[in-house]
């Protein structure tokens, strides 16, 4: 009979003690594999908030040198004050795109508020919504048609726009725009059903009777006819000032519409660039590239990299990863000591059972190899078995602890002075009246799937240990002199 | 001819008190010898050394005419002694059969059958069999593991008295009819009755009756 089908009828006969051990090493070889379960579908969500709010680095104008701003008188009312030093423009971001390498993409963007008309010069109707504005809106609303104007954004590239880039817009219908378009807008497809817009039809955009009053212009002359070529929604919640800037009431358009839409902004250049680079891990190194151009005058140009809001979404992220390192470190310490005192038990129990085998001239390796057999027998089911078990405890934990940190963090106020409030919600966009949205919740939802290389780990390290446990448990066996064995048998 | 022979063999654990000494002995097949002698006065410790568990101080064991040394003793034990013991040592997750098959050389149910055991014992949890036919599979083993020396230990002192005698019979068949080399080291005058040769341990020495 070979030590294969003595392990055999021994873990198939001896079933209590079979399943004692199997729940053990069950037990064990799911905290462990939800653990590593855990871990990397942590580092996926980092990774994928990496890639959605990381990775960005954005140039403004800098403001700080006082003798680059002049004044300009505007209408009858007052003055408005005006850069003169180089402004953002597109051909500053095609030329860093040229001379920087590991850029995907940037955007350009400046915001203005519009009104905007159906082609018969009909005023949009606006979607409403939930607003905080202290009674602001209904003050403003005796400002002639300031209450119809909608928020306008200018960008070169609607694809990476921030909101877009973030998830918290999807174009739904048609495609995005550049600044190589002429006279095209994107609006949310909300927007578009409220007005019975689509794809291909006209609106006209043109400046606020009140604004035109203000600085003298001509309303009529503000007029830009433009092609609905894109829909979008929202996926997350936003709230702005007024009901009217809302998200779901904005336009996506180029900087061109807007100049004509609003004359004096053109002397001003973008708001802001937002590159994205393809590693965020290179973000810093391409950062100084940037700087160091010779075309870049700093006293033009401020380049920073803000990490704020992939940084506040990682450190719970961050935190997860290190408890559940120190969790899975300790179940696998502590499962080792028990499985070690329990196997050796069990060797130790079976000492005359050892003594039998080896009066029958069986070899010690040949005794040791059978418990050793039995043990791996057992963990190979108990470990097939914690791949289902790990993925409902990896899930239900998973979602827990990231809960609970998330929550901690809020409670602590870490993210302060990242652009998130303590409610989740985010500031994307710098604009004092842009949009300001909820955190979506995806950037943190964790995926949890077991790993393959898990299980072979799992597979690899527990039978380690049970091969090592074995082997110190039976040492007193491969040790015992025959003269010791008959003595123990008699 | 002896099978195994004991030549001036002197033993002690401490080295200070001799077990054995000046011990001489001669075992042959198809014979049945009896061990006596006080409890403490060396038995065991001669079976063992028959039995190539240890190692005399002085003097030669002799197997088949060739002296045992201390390389030889694991292949001794695996090829030509058996051993059976007072309190059986069956391994109780399997079944005689199985037991019988640990080692066994020779197919497990026929020797069951000559020992006594029915086919429905011979597959039962050993457990749930008498002490008698425990130590029939005891013996089974023993037989089946073709081994020409078989050295039992007090094989009867934990049975009764009509059992004691049933398993008595087995060992002396064992060497009559099977030809085997059997020593017992027994407390039982009813064993030693039956045994071709007496031996008696006395101040380390042996003596035959
Ligand atoms: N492992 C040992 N170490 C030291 N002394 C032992 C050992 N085993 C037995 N003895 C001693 O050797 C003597 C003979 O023991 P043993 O052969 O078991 O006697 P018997 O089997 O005749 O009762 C006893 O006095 C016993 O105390
Ligand atoms: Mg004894």
């Amino acid at each position: 009979m070979s030590l294969f089908q003595r392990a055999f009828l021994y873990v198939t006969r001896k079933r209590a003690k079979t399943a004692v051990l199997f729940l053990l090493l069950t037990v064990i070889a799911t905290l462990v594999l939800s653990g590593i379960a855990i871990k990397s579908a942590v580092r996926t969500a980092q990774l994928n908030v990496r890639q959605a709010l990381g990775g960005i680095f954005t140039m403004r104008q800098n403001t700080s040198d006082s003798s680059k701003w002049k004044s300009q008188k505007v209408g009858d009312f007052g003055y408005q004050s005006f850069y003169t030093g180089e402004q953002l423009s597109v051909k500053l971001a095609e030329m860093i795109m040229d001379k920087v390498d590991g850029i995907r993409g940037y955007n350009a963007g400046a915001t203005s508020y519009v009104v905007a008309t159906n082609a018969e010069g009909k005023v949009l109707a606006l979607l409403e919504s939930e607003t905080d504005d202290g009674g602001l809106g209904g003050l403003l609303g005796s400002y002639g048609d300031f209450a119809s104007t909608v928020t306008a954004f200018a960008d070169t590239n609607t694809e990476f726009d921030s909101y877009f880039t973030g998830g918290y817009l999807e174009l739904v219908e048609g495609r995005h725009i550049t600044y190589q378009d002429t006279d095209k807008v994107m609006l949310s497809k909300e927007l578009a059903e409220l007005n019975g817009l689509k794809l291909g039809d006209k609106l006209i955009l043109r400046m606020s009777e009140f604004k035109a009053s203000m600085t003298g212009k001509d309303v009529g002359k503000t007029r830009v006819e433009v092609e609905v070529v894109g829909l979008f929604h929202a996926t997350a919640k936003s709230s702005t000032m007024l009901s009217n800037w809302s998200m779901d009431n904005a336009l996506y358009t180029t900087m061109d519409v807007v100049g004509r839409v609003r004359p004096e902004v053109l002397q001003e250049g973008y708001e802001k660039i937002n590159f994205y680079v393809n590693d965020p891990a290179k973000l810093p190194e391409i950062v100084n590239k940037v700087n160091s151009l010779p075309d870049i005058d700093p006293t033009d140009f401020v380049v920073d990299a803000d990490t704020g809001d992939a940084d506040a979404v990682m450190k719970p992220l961050a935190n997860v990863d290190r408890l559940v390192s120190i969790l899975v470190l300790l179940v696998i310490v502590v499962g080792a000591a028990v499985l070690y005192l329990v196997l050796a038990g069990r060797v130790r129990e079976r000492a005359n059972e050892s003594g039998i085998l080896l009066s029958l001239g069986m070899s010690r390796k040949n005794i040791v190899c059978q418990y050793l057999a039995e043990a791996v027998f057992i963990a190979v089911f108990a470990f097939a078995f914690s791949v289902f078990t790990s993925g409902i405890v990896a899930r239900t934990a998973g979602a827990r602890l990231l809960d609970y940190t998330a929550a901690k963090e809020a409670q602590e106020g870490g993210a302060e002075g990242l652009g998130t409030s303590v409610d989740g919600s985010t500031i994307v966009d710098s604009g004092d009246f842009a949009p300001v949205f909820e955190r979506k919740e995806t950037l943190t939802e964790i995926e949890v799937d077991i790993p393959v290389s898990g299980i072979w780990l799992l597979y690899g390290a527990g039978i380690g240990i049970i091969f090592l446990s074995v082997l110190a448990a039976g040492l007193p066996v491969l040790r015992m002199k025959p003269r010791e064995i008959f003595a123990r048998m008699n | 001819m002896a099978v195994m022979e004991l030549r001036d063999v002197r033993y002690s654990y401490d080295g200070k008190r001799n077990i054995l000494k000046n011990a001489d002995a001669e075992f042959e097949e198809g014979k049945m010898y009896a061990v006596v002698g006080p409890s403490g006065c060396g038995k065991t410790t001669l079976l063992s050394l028959l039995g190539g568990l240890d190692f005399p101080v002085e003097g030669r064991i002799l197997y088949g005419g060739k002296e045992l040394n201390c390389d030889g003793l694991a292949e001794h034990r695996r090829e030509h002694v058996a051993f059976v013991f007072q309190n059986f040592n069956l391994i109780d997750y399997l079944t005689p059969k199985e037991n019988v098959s640990l080692t066994s050389k020779l197919p497990p149910l026929p020797v069951l059958e000559r020992v006594g055991l029915t086919g429905e014992e011979c597959g039962r949890c050993v457990q749930k069999l008498s002490g008698g036919q425990q130590q029939r599979v005891a013996i089974a083993r023993a037989l089946a593991s073709d081994a020409r020396v078989i050295l039992a230990d007090e094989p009867t002192g934990s049975l009764d008295e009509e059992t004691a005698g049933e398993i008595t019979m087995i060992l002396k068949e064992c060497a009559h009819k099977m030809n085997k080399c059997v020593v017992v080291v027994t407390h039982s005058g009813e064993l030693a009755k039956q045994a071709d040769v007496v031996l008696r341990l006395k101040k380390g020495e042996i003596w035959k009756d």
